[in-house]
C-alpha cells in the first residue's frame, strides 16, 4: 500500500465512522421508539354483573384499564371492547356460577374494525367490509360475495369466567383481554 | 444593474443553465400534450408553499389537531389555503395518471431516457403515500379510520408487515406517536425523497433534450424548431391557470372537508379515497392470508412491469410496438375504471352503507355547528360530540335502554325496540306523555304498561276504574281532570313552566279524589314503598335516581320489573353500567329530544 492509498482509506474510514456515529443511533431511535402498554391485558378484569346482561342479546362492554401511550399515561381508558353474549336460557342471578357467558373480541379479524351488532341483534357485522358473524362469533356466508366471508377466521373468543362476589352475592363476568393479529386464518397473539 | 447581474453570472453561471432549460426543443415542436409535466411541477410547488403556510398553525397532536384545523378554517384565507392544498392533491394524482399515460403512449421512455421514466414511476407511489399520510392529519373520524385500515393492510404483509405497522403507528395501535409519525412522513421524509427524485428526473429531462440557441430568424414555419420558452411555456401556463382556476373555485366555495373528530367509540365504514377504490374492490376477491397479493403484490408487479418498459421495448416506431403500447394503456385505464366503478356502484346499492354515510355527514355537520358555539377544551375536540346530549342521547339509549324501551315519536330518530317490554319513553314528563298514561285506553297499551308485569296491576285497574267510560260521568269532565293532573305532574317534571290554575286543580285531584296518594307519595301526602314517588316526578333528579336504582324504596322497591340498576355502586364508578356523565346526557336528551336533532 502506498502513501496515496493509505490516505484514501483513512479518509474513507473516518467518513464512515462519522456517518455511523450519527446514523446508528438514528436508526435505532427511529425503529425503537415505540411504546404502548395497557394494564388490563393478560389479567382478568371485571366487567358487568351477569344479571345486567339480557339473555340472548349481545352487549358491547368496554374493557377499562390504564394505558400508557408513548408519553401520556391515561387512567381508566377503554383499552378494548368485547361483546358479551349470555346464553339464552341461563338464569344466573346469584349462586354458583355456571359458564353461560361468552366473550368475543370486538376487533374484526379481517382488518381490525369494530364489529357491530346488526339491527335486529341476530348477528354481528363489520362496518368496514361487511364481514358477518353469528352471535357465537362464527363466520357467516356473504351472499353478496359469492357466499365467501371476507374475514379470514371467526371472531376471537376471549377467556371469560364468572365470579361470585362474596359480599353481595352477585355474579360478575370477568375476562382476560387480548388482541390478536388481523388478516390471518389462525390466531396469533399481539398485533 | 447590468454589472451586478454579470458579477452574479460569472460566479453562478446561471445564464448558461437558464438558456439550457429554456432553449430546449421538443419532438414535433411545442404542444398541449406536453403541458401535464409542467402543471405537475407547479402544483407540487404550490403544495409545498400552501403546506408550509398551514404548518405555521397546524398542531400535530391527537387532542389538538382537529381544533387547530378548525381554527385554520376560521379565517377565510386559511380556509382557502387549506382548500387549495386539499383539491390540488387530488388534481396532482389525476395529472400524474395523464402524464404517465402520455409518456407511455408516445414511448418517450426509451434510451437514453430510462432514468426519467424510472424516477417518474417511483414518484407515483411516493405521491400516493404523501396524500395518504396527509388525510388523517386533521384527526377526523374518517381520516383515522382510513389510516387504521391502511396500517392493518401494511401489517398483513408477510414477514415485515407487523414491523412496518408498528413503525407507522409508533406502537401497537393508533396513538400519540401515530400522528407524529404521519406528520414526520408528510412534511419531513416524503418532501425530501420526492425532492431528490424530482431533481434527478428534471436533470435527466434537460440533459437528454436537444436545444437550439435562438437567432434572429425565428423559424415560425417549422414548429419543430421552436424553443421551449416561450412557445411551450405559454401553453403550460394556460393549462396551469385553468387547473388552478378550478381548484380555487372549489376551495373558495366549499373549503376542504373537515369531518367529525375521531372517536374510538364510533363505528365507521371507512372507504379509501377514489384513487384507491380499485384496490379496495380488487381486495374483496382475495381473503385472509392471500390478501397481500391484492394489496401489495399486484401493485408492485405493475410498477416493476412499467419500469421494465424501456428495456423491453427497443423497437423504434414499429407498428407492433405502437399497438402494444396502446393496448396496455387502454387495458390499464379500462381495468382501473371498471374496478373503481364497481366499487362505487356496490356502495350506492348498499342501503346500510348509505345510511351510515348519511349519518356520518350529519355528525360532521353537528360537530362543526357545536364548534361554533362551544369552546374546545384541553381535552380536545372529541369532547364536542361526547358532551352533546343530542348526539349521545340516542346512542346511549340504543345501547342501554332499547332492549326494552322504545323511543319513537315525531321529529326524533325513531328508536324502536325489537321486542318492547316497557313504556315508550318519547316525551316522558311532558303533558302529552302523562295524558296518555292517564288515559284508561292507553295505559295498558304497548306504549305504557302493556308489556310490563304491571299490565294488570293496581295502577292500570285504578286508572281504568277512574277514567274508563262508564256512562256516569261526562267524558269532557274526565278529560279536564286528566288534563289538570297531567299539567300538575308536568310541573313536577319541570317540562311545564308556569304554575297555572290548572296545575293547582290537578294537585288537588292527585291528593284527593284522584286517589293517587293512596299508593304514591306526593309532597307531604302518602307513603313511600308502595309506588313511585310523584314528588318531582320525571324531573332530572327524579329520573337520575330512578335509572340509578329502580328498586329503591322511592321507586319500585322489590316490585321492580326487569329494569337493571344502572348506577349500582357509587363507590366503584368503573363497575357501573352508566357513568354519571352518561346518565346526565341521557336524561337531558330524554327530556329534550325534540330540539333540533342533528
Ligand atoms: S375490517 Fe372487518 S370486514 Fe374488513
Amino acid at each position: 500500500m502506498n502513501r496515496r492509498e493509505l490516505l484514501e482509506w483513512v479518509s474513507r474510514g473516518l467518513a464512515a465512522g462519522v456517518a455511523a456515529l450519527v446514523g446508528l443511533p438514528g436508526i435505532s431511535f427511529f425503529l425503537g421508539g415505540t411504546q404502548q402498554q395497557s394494564s388490563a391485558e393478560s389479567q382478568f378484569s371485571r366487567l358487568v354483573k351477569v344479571k345486567d346482561l339480557i339473555p340472548g342479546r349481545p352487549t358491547m362492554v368496554p374493557v377499562m384499564g390504564q394505558k400508557l401511550d408513548a408519553w401520556i399515561l391515561s387512567d381508566r381508558q377503554a383499552i378494548g371492547r368485547v361483546w358479551l353474549v349470555r346464553e339464552a336460557d341461563g338464569s344466573l342471578e346469584t349462586g354458583p356460577a355456571k359458564q353461560t357467558v361468552r366473550a368475543l373480541s370486538s376487533i374484526c379479524p379481517h382488518m381490525g374494525c369494530q364489529v357491530q351488532l346488526q339491527s335486529g341483534g341476530k348477528n354481528f357485522v363489520c362496518p368496514c367490509h361487511r364481514a358477518s358473524f353469528g352471535v357465537g362469533g362464527q363466520q357467516l356466508p356473504d351472499p353478496k360475495n359469492g357466499d365467501r366471508n371476507i374475514a379470514p377466521r371467526d371472531l376471537d373468543e376471549l377467556e371469560c369466567r364468572l365470579v361470585c362476589d362474596d359480599e353481595t352475592g352477585d355474579n360478575w363476568v370477568e375476562i382476560k383481554y387480548e388482541k390478536f393479529r388481523t388478516g390471518l386464518d389462525h390466531r396469533v397473539a399481539g398485533v | 444593474m447590468q454589472s451586478w447581474v454579470d458579477w452574479l453570472d460569472l460566479r453562478l453561471d446561471y445564464r448558461l443553465i437558464r438558456s439550457r432549460i429554456s432553449n430546449r426543443i421538443l419532438p414535433n415542436g411545442p404542444g398541449w400534450v406536453y403541458t401535464s409535466a409542467s402543471c405537475l411541477l407547479w402544483l407540487l410547488v404550490i403544495q409545498c408553499i400552501t403546506g408550509l403556510l398551514l404548518m405555521a398553525t397546524y398542531c400535530p397532536s391527537m387532542t389538538s389537531a382537529w381544533a387547530s384545523v378548525h381554527f385554520i378554517d376560521q379565517s377565510s384565507a386559511g380556509r382557502f389555503l387549506r382548500g387549495i392544498h386539499h383539491y390540488a392533491s387530488h388534481a396532482m394524482i389525476i395529472l400524474f395518471g395523464v402524464h404517465v399515460l402520455r409518456v407511455l403512449c408516445t414511448g418517450a421512455y426509451r434510451a437514453p431516457r430510462e432514468l426519467v421514466w424510472i424516477t417518474g414511476l417511483l414518484l407515483f407511489p411516493m405521491m400516493i403515500v404523501w396524500t395518504v399520510t396527509g388525510n388523517p392529519l386533521s384527526v377526523s373520524q374518517k381520516g383515522i379510520a382510513q389510516i387504521q385500515v391502511e396500517g392493518n393492510i401494511l401489517g398483513s404483509t408477510p414477514v415485515f408487515g407487523p414491523f412496518l405497522r408498528r413503525l407507522l403507528f409508533g406502537g401497537e395501535d393508533i396513538g400519540s406517536l401515530t400522528l407524529t409519525r404521519l406528520y414526520f412522513l408528510h412534511v419531513g421524509l416524503l418532501p425530501v425523497l420526492v425532492g431528490g427524485l424530482c431533481f434527478i428526473h428534471l436533470q435527466q429531462v434537460v440533459k437528454h433534450s436537444p436545444f437550439r440557441l435562438p437567432d434572429d430568424t425565428e423559424p415560425t414555419s417549422t414548429p419543430e424548431l421552436l424553443t421551449y420558452w416561450p412557445y411551450q411555456s405559454v401553453r403550460n401556463m394556460i393549462s396551469l391557470a385553468i387547473i388552478i382556476g378550478i381548484i380555487s373555485f372549489f376551495a373558495w366555495k366549499d373549503g376542504a372537508p373537515l369531518y367529525a373528530p375521531a372517536d374510538p367509540n364510533l363505528a365507521f365504514s371507512p372507504r379509501p379515497e377514489w384513487y384507491f377504490r380499485w384496490l379496495f374492490e380488487l381486495r374483496r376477491h382475495f381473503s385472509g392470508n392471500t390478501e397481500f397479493i391484492a394489496t401489495m403484490v399486484i401493485p408492485t408487479a405493475f410498477l416493476l412491469g412499467f419500469m421494465a418498459a424501456p428495456f423491453v421495448d427497443r423497437i423504434r416506431s414499429h407498428w407492433l410496438a405502437v399497438a402494444c403500447r396502446l393496448v396496455i394503456v387502454v387495458a390499464c385505464l379500462g381495468g382501473w375504471s371498471w374496478l373503481t366503478m364497481i366499487s362505487f356502484l356496490q356502495d350506492g346499492q348498499d342501503p346500510e352503507y348509505l345510511a351510515e354515510t348519511a349519518e356520518f355527514e350529519k355528525l360532521s355537520a353537528r360537530a362543526l355547528e357545536l364548534a361554533k358555539t362551544e369552546p374546545i377544551t384541553e381535552k380536545g375536540a372529541i369532547e364536542l360530540l361526547r358532551r352533546d346530549p343530542q348526539t349521545q342521547g340516542p346512542r346511549l339509549f340504543a345501547r342501554h335502554c332499547l332492549s326494552c324501551h322504545s323511543h319513537s315519536g315525531p321529529k326524533t330518530p325513531v328508536l324502536v325496540a325489537s321486542e318492547p317490554s316497557a313504556p315508550n319513553l318519547y316525551g316522558i314528563g311532558t303533558v302529552d306523555w302523562i295524558t296518555g298514561f292517564l288515559d284508561s285506553e292507553r295505559i295498558a297499551s304497548d306504549d305504557y304498561f302493556g308489556r310490563t308485569k304491571f299490565r294488570e296491576g293496581d295502577m292500570v285497574q285504578h286508572i281504568q276504574g277512574l277514567f274508563a267510560d262508564d256512562g256516569k260521568e261526562d267524558s269532557a269532565v274526565k278529560n279536564q281532570k286528566i288534563h289538570a293532573m297531567a299539567i300538575a305532574l308536568a310541573v313536577e317534571a319541570q317540562t311545564e313552566g308556569s304554575d297555572s290554575p290548572d296545575a293547582a286543580k290537578g294537585r288537588e285531584l292527585i291528593k284527593s279524589s284522584g286517589g293517587c296518594t293512596d299508593c304514591h307519595r306526593f309532597h307531604d301526602q302518602g307513603e313511600l314503598g308502595t309506588a313511585p314517588d310523584l314528588t318531582g316526578y320525571a324531573s332530572s333528579s327524579w329520573l337520575k335516581q330512578l335509572i340509578s336504582k329502580p328498586s329503591d324504596t322511592r321507586f319500585y322497591g322489590d316490585r321492580n320489573d326487569r329494569m337493571p340498576e344502572f348506577v349500582a355502586d357509587q363507590g366503584h364508578p368503573e363497575l357501573n353500567l352508566l357513568s354519571s356523565q352518561e346518565l346526565d346526557l341521557l336524561i337531558q336528551w330524554l327530556r329534550e329530544p325534540r330540539t333540533a336533532m342533528p
